[in-house]
């Protein structure tokens, strides 16, 4: 019997040294678009072929449409940006109808993201979206930062993020990504608890909370006050939460956080990512992805290996620290 | 009216520049104010007025300041494959483009052009373009494509506010071109003393003609252009700006609430993509 996603999965050629698995997923590169950062493949055509991606990750679908954060929604920082964008979409009808069919046709595969209010509008999409040929997986959102409800209030709590996935588990036949949210004092029950649950691939990370204040207006420089930081400032965070994950469970990790050239690619394949999530950095340079690529090509090359995925997981931590004796 | 609705333009591939701009001369033409010069054949092609790029303002490997900065495309010489950008240096981004030497050879990092466009006027329209601040780019490369595609010289009014004299820039470029240019400074320093918004709407009031405008200016012009346009029902185009992170309609970050068409609901709209400009019948109140 083949699974849907065996039928989904655009073939790949076996000897390629960027080929990858992802969980059930054969895919034809490490490269995703992280959701959010590539809207649904229409808009980024201008630059790329989405052909060229491992997958792509549209932007966070909710059942019905939603009209996202006020203004000012962007804020440059620091090596980063702050957004809260608020999930503005059209909605699971107007997806399906209007934005999957071109989607369908891209030579990838496309990994749906979806966020709801309640464990009930999670499943009733993934009901809807196990009916839709063309979905190679979806991505639970748990993680948004810029929401009222829904979102990261499942992602914060083991035992909802468990619930959650379970329920989603028994209703979509595809494989299942939970992207998770670094917001939390430790990730890994967490991360435990998604793959319980029944999760493929967990996606880490997404934004960390943050802030931006104007002191000579008194005011946010956010319309929702607080946003979610992305861009190289978060690199470090998210390779420790990363590391941190692929440890704790068996399940693969996507690394995501401040990805922009093929070293941070590498970085986190070797504290755990069996692949990895582009998103600012598609707002930056959009063409990231083929010239990424192409560096990945050579470093697996000038590094003797067969495929890039023989560095996931090589972190070494056994050296010795070396201790000094003294009064300090 | 749906002839007056400026149309997003289709992306295509070969709309976007792949290669690097080359610095023709950054020039400082004013306290704080520069024209930057410089060469890459598409986007000089490509561009029409309301038009922006998006530019990278941090070293080739450094992503410090993050975002690119858009610019409106200020002129372009199609022969010769160069485009002009205005910008002043308030920022980290306009601050490291100023410290670009003031001579060729600097390569800068463009993608674009992105957005919409002005939409021509009739040849029986009294045109009336109104700007502020940087905001007379776009209006600039406007006036410069009206005179030349026109077979009679199109009536062009040019109404430019500032808070001082000193801050009318760009002001000796439009005196050059066959179009009547009035003032306006906050302090009186030079022509009208007070809002250009205001010295256009008496200048308006006393024409005889169909009016059609144009403007694009900081916020606060904007919106006041907005409310005097819906007012007295000028058909009004205005090139509106917005904090942004990509610059083609992937972030979101940049939307304003704006109808789809007159009368009807707003929506969160992209100004990069469905933008920069919109009729002014489309533009939410308010929004200073």
């Amino acid at each position: 019997m083949t699974t849907p996603t065996e039928v989904h999965s655009p073939p790949t050629e076996r000897q390629s040294p960027l080929a990858t698995r992802l969980g059930p997923l054969r895919l034809r590169n490490p490269l995703l678009s992280a959701s959010g950062c590539f809207g649904y493949g229409e808009e980024m055509g201008a630059f790329v072929d989405p052909g060229v991606y491992g997958a792509i990750v549209g932007k966070s679908i909710s059942r019905l449409p939603r009209n996202g954060n006020p203004i000012p929604r962007v804020c440059e920082t620091a090596s980063g940006m702050l957004n809260s964008i608020g999930l503005q979409n059209p909605g699971m009808d107007a997806f399906i109808s209007n934005y999957l069919p071109r989607m369908r046709h891209y030579d990838t595969v496309v990994v749906v993201n979806i966020v709801g209010d309640s464990i009930d509008e999670y499943v009733q999409m993934a009901e809807r979206l196990d009916r839709e040929p063309g979905v190679g997986a979806i991505e639970l959102n748990i993680s948004c930062p810029n929401c009222a409800v829904g979102g990261m209030e499942f992602g914060i709590d083991p035992q909802a993020t468990e619930t959650l996935v379970r329920k989603v588990r028994d209703c979509f036949r595809g494989p299942i990504f939970a992207k998770l949210t670094p917001n939390v004092t430790d990730i890994v029950p967490v991360a435990k608890a998604a793959e319980a649950g029944g999760a493929d691939v967990l996606s880490l990370i997404n934004t960390f909370v943050g802030m931006s204040v104007d002191w000579r207006k008194r005011r946010p420089r956010l319309g929702g006050v607080t946003g979610g930081l992305s861009g190289p400032a978060i690199k470090p965070l998210a390779l420790r939460l990363v590391w941190l994950a692929s440890r704790a469970c068996r399940i693969p990790i996507v690394g995501i956080g401040g990805i922009m050239n093929a070293d941070d690619v590498l970085e986190f394949l070797v504290a755990g990512a069996s692949a990895v999530q582009l998103g600012t950095a598609h707002f930056v340079e959009p063409r990231s992805v083929p010239r990424i690529l192409e560096a990945l090509e050579q470093a697996v090359q000038d590094e003797g290996l067969d495929n890039i995925s023989d560095l996931v997981g090589t972190l070494k931590t056994d050296k010795k620290p070396i201790t000094i004796q003294g009064d300090g | 009216m749906s002839s007056s609705t400026p149309q997003s333009p289709t992306p295509t591939p070969q709309s976007h520049a792949t290669r690097p701009s080359r610095v023709v001369f950054n020039r400082r033409v004013g306290p704080g104010w520069y024209t930057l010069r410089l060469e890459e054949a598409t986007i000089a092609q490509v561009s029409r007025a309301g038009q922006f790029v998006q530019v990278k303002t941090a070293d080739r490997s450094s992503f410090d300041p993050l975002l690119r900065r858009p610019f409106s495309v200020y002129d372009v010489d199609r022969e010769r494959g160069t485009y002009d950008l205005l910008y002043t240096a308030v920022g980290r981004g306009t601050r490291w483009l100023a410290d670009i030497p003031d001579s060729p050879g600097t390569m800068v990092e463009v993608e674009g052009p992105f957005g919409n466009t002005f939409t021509a006027p009739t040849d029986r329209d009294s045109i009336y373009l109104v700007g502020g601040g940087v905001g007379v780019a776009p209006l600039y490369l406007f006036a410069r494509e009206l005179l030349a595609s026109r077979s009679a010289l199109p009536r062009i009014t040019l109404c430019m506010g500032a808070r001082t004299r000193e801050q009318l820039q760009g002001i000796d470029e439009f005196r050059r071109l066959s179009l009547r240019c009035e003032v306006a400074t906050d302090d009186g320093s030079e022509g009208f003393h007070g809002r250009v918004t205001q010295l256009f709407a008496t200048l308006a009031e006393r024409d005889r003609e169909p009016l059609r405008v144009y403007g694009c200016g900081p916020q606060g012009m904007n919106e006041s252009l907005r409310a005097i346009a819906v007012e007295r029902s000028y058909p009004t185009e205005i090139c509106v700006e917005s904090l942004m992170a990509c610059g083609f309609g992937v972030c979101f970050g940049c939307v304003l609430p704006i109808r789809k068409k007159p009368g009807g609901d707003f929506y969160n709209r992209r100004t990069c993509y469905e933008g920069p400009v919109f009729d002014a019948r489309l533009l939410h109140p308010g929004i200073e």
